[in-house]
């Protein structure tokens, strides 16, 4: 393993993907764990069971779950959605449709909290960092149907949260 | 993009790298990799450290009777002796080598622990230059060592891959039909490259676990297992390592007799770290049958003895992928 190389190839999606989720300081942190991790347990990587991409996703989450532990995830994203909701309000375009727009995304973050941490996981690596079913198998070391199942079962509980809507695939 | 996604963006609002955070973070890692493996100093005390692999080996094979040792070299040497004699017969044009690998790994969730089962085809051209094709199955097999079935667990669908020169994760400017390679990929050029000498395919496999797992002797028999198994070694090949096998100061025979996915063959293993790690291996045709993980402590509400790994390996020679 050329470990600068990987390192040019994987950190700038690597850095988008826990920056969006843990904002960036901590995302400069967990992208130097995650090459340092690879490195220590590179024997542990099997090329056959998928790419190389995947596992260092895989390493990324477990360390984004102890770091959203030790930093109460919920705390930060009600935070997060209170400043947003500040802009909104204080902002000209006032709209009844606009405010309806926030409560929805209040919702859905609330929804996204109560979710098992495997659910959570599934769901943001492939909305946000656009892994694919078998990549997401290979990061969590869990059976691709998994995957898929609980993909299914998240998009729909989260459906649920958001204004009814044209069809969605 | 569908209004969930949409708003997962604005609840997620994307970030852009910085590139003073990223050469940051690039310079702590580089550094600190070295740090912990520094190259220097591996090369200067080459001399030093052989030395001491070979002190060691003697020390540690007074813990077993000599005649366990005399066994193990004489079940390897005649395993590489048949091998020797039995080289694979090369394939027709037109034909495959098909490959079959069955495994079972463990999948850990928060409720429950299971064993699951995959099978690996991979089908290999005469002219391994062209498109290999690899099919993976879930095999439905699950085995429940914590808990039990949960809504999630279902079984996957096939799935097939296909590359020129069995590179079916091809990266952006790498040339698939001249990758390096490496113990867990052995590509043609790897397998071209390494030594048919025993010893000093043994120092090779010694230097390139070197810090690598939780017991020395231990990652030699995984490396050497994980090329075993991918089945693309030639036979001159696997003899060697397994003559370099008999070099390895605490491998033990396990089991005399044991079968392993209906195949019966001796086991040789290495007790390290909480578990016992075997390659299981015919001793009288030397084909290499597969390898297996048992737990020998409990381990995370798992108890000593248990399974937790294991993969055989058959191949023949197919007409057609399918």
């Amino acid at each position: 393993m050329n470990l600068a190389a990987v390192f040019d190839e994987h950190a700038p999606g690597l850095w988008r993907y826990l920056a969006r989720q843990a904002g960036a300081t901590a995302a400069e942190d967990l992208v130097a764990e995650t090459f340092l991790a690879a490195w220590q347990q590179r024997a542990d990587y099997r090329a056959e069971l998928g790419s190389l991409r995947a596992w260092l996703y895989g390493i990324a989450t477990n360390l984004l779950r102890r770091h959203h532990r030790t930093q109460a995830q919920q705390t930060r994203m009600a935070e997060r959605l209170a400043g947003q909701r500040a802009e909104a309000e204080d902002g000209h375009d006032r709209t009844a449709e606009r405010l309806d727009a926030r409560t929805h995304l209040r919702q859905l973050a609330a929804a996204i909290a109560a979710l098992s941490d495997g659910d959570r996981e599934v769901l943001l690596l492939s909305s946000l960092a656009g892994l694919e079913s078998r990549e997401i198998a290979v990061a969590l070391g869990i059976p691709e149907g998994t995957v898929r199942s609980r993909m299914h079962r998240v998009r729909r509980t989260l459906r649920a949260t958001l204004p009814a809507v044209k069809g969605e695939s | 993009m569908s209004d969930l996604d949409e708003a997962l963006r604005e609840l997620y609002p994307p970030a852009e790298p910085d590139a003073l955070s990223l050469r940051r973070a690039r310079a702590r890692v580089l550094h600190k990799s070295r740090s912990r493996t520094p190259r220097r100093v591996l090369a200067a005390a080459a001399v030093a450290v052989l030395i001491a692999i070979a002190g060691a080996a003697v020390v540690q094979r007074r813990h077993h009777p000599p005649g366990a040792m005399v066994e193990v070299a004489h079940t390897l040497s005649l395993a590489a002796d048949a091998q020797s004699q039995n080289p694979d017969a090369p394939v027709p044009a037109g034909r495959y080598r098909y490959i079959v690998t069955h495994s079972l790994s463990m999948a850990y969730g928060p409720a429950s622990s299971y064993r699951f089962g995959m099978r690996f085809e991979t089908w290999v051209p005469a002219d391994p230059d062209g498109e290999w094709v690899q099919r993976r199955t879930d095999t439905g097999e699950r085995t429940y060592l914590v808990g039990g079935p949960g809504p999630d667990d279902v079984r996957a669908e096939p799935e097939t891959w296909r590359g020129r020169c069995g590179d079916f994760f091809p990266q952006p400017g790498v040339d698939s039909c001249d990758r390096p390679g490496n113990w867990q990929e052995p590509t043609a050029s790897f397998v071209d490259d390494l030594t048919r000498d025993p010893r000093r395919l043994f120092d090779q496999l010694r230097r390139e676990t070197d810090g690598h797992g939780r017991d020395p002797d231990q990652e030699v028999l995984v490396y050497a297992a994980d090329a075993l198994r991918s089945g693309l070694l030639p036979a001159d090949l696997r003899a060697a390592l397994y003559r370099a096998l008999a070099l390895l100061p605490a491998l033990t025979i396990t089991e005399r007799t044991t079968t392993l996915d209906g195949h019966t063959g001796t086991a040789l293993g290495i007790v390290a770290a909480g578990e016992r790690r075997e390659i299981v291996i015919d001793p009288v045709t030397g084909a290499f049958i597969g390898e297996r993980t048992r737990l020998t402590a409990d381990r995370d509400g798992i108890p000593a003895g248990t399974v937790v790994g294991s993969s055989s390996v058959t191949y023949r020679v197919v007409r057609t992928v399918g």
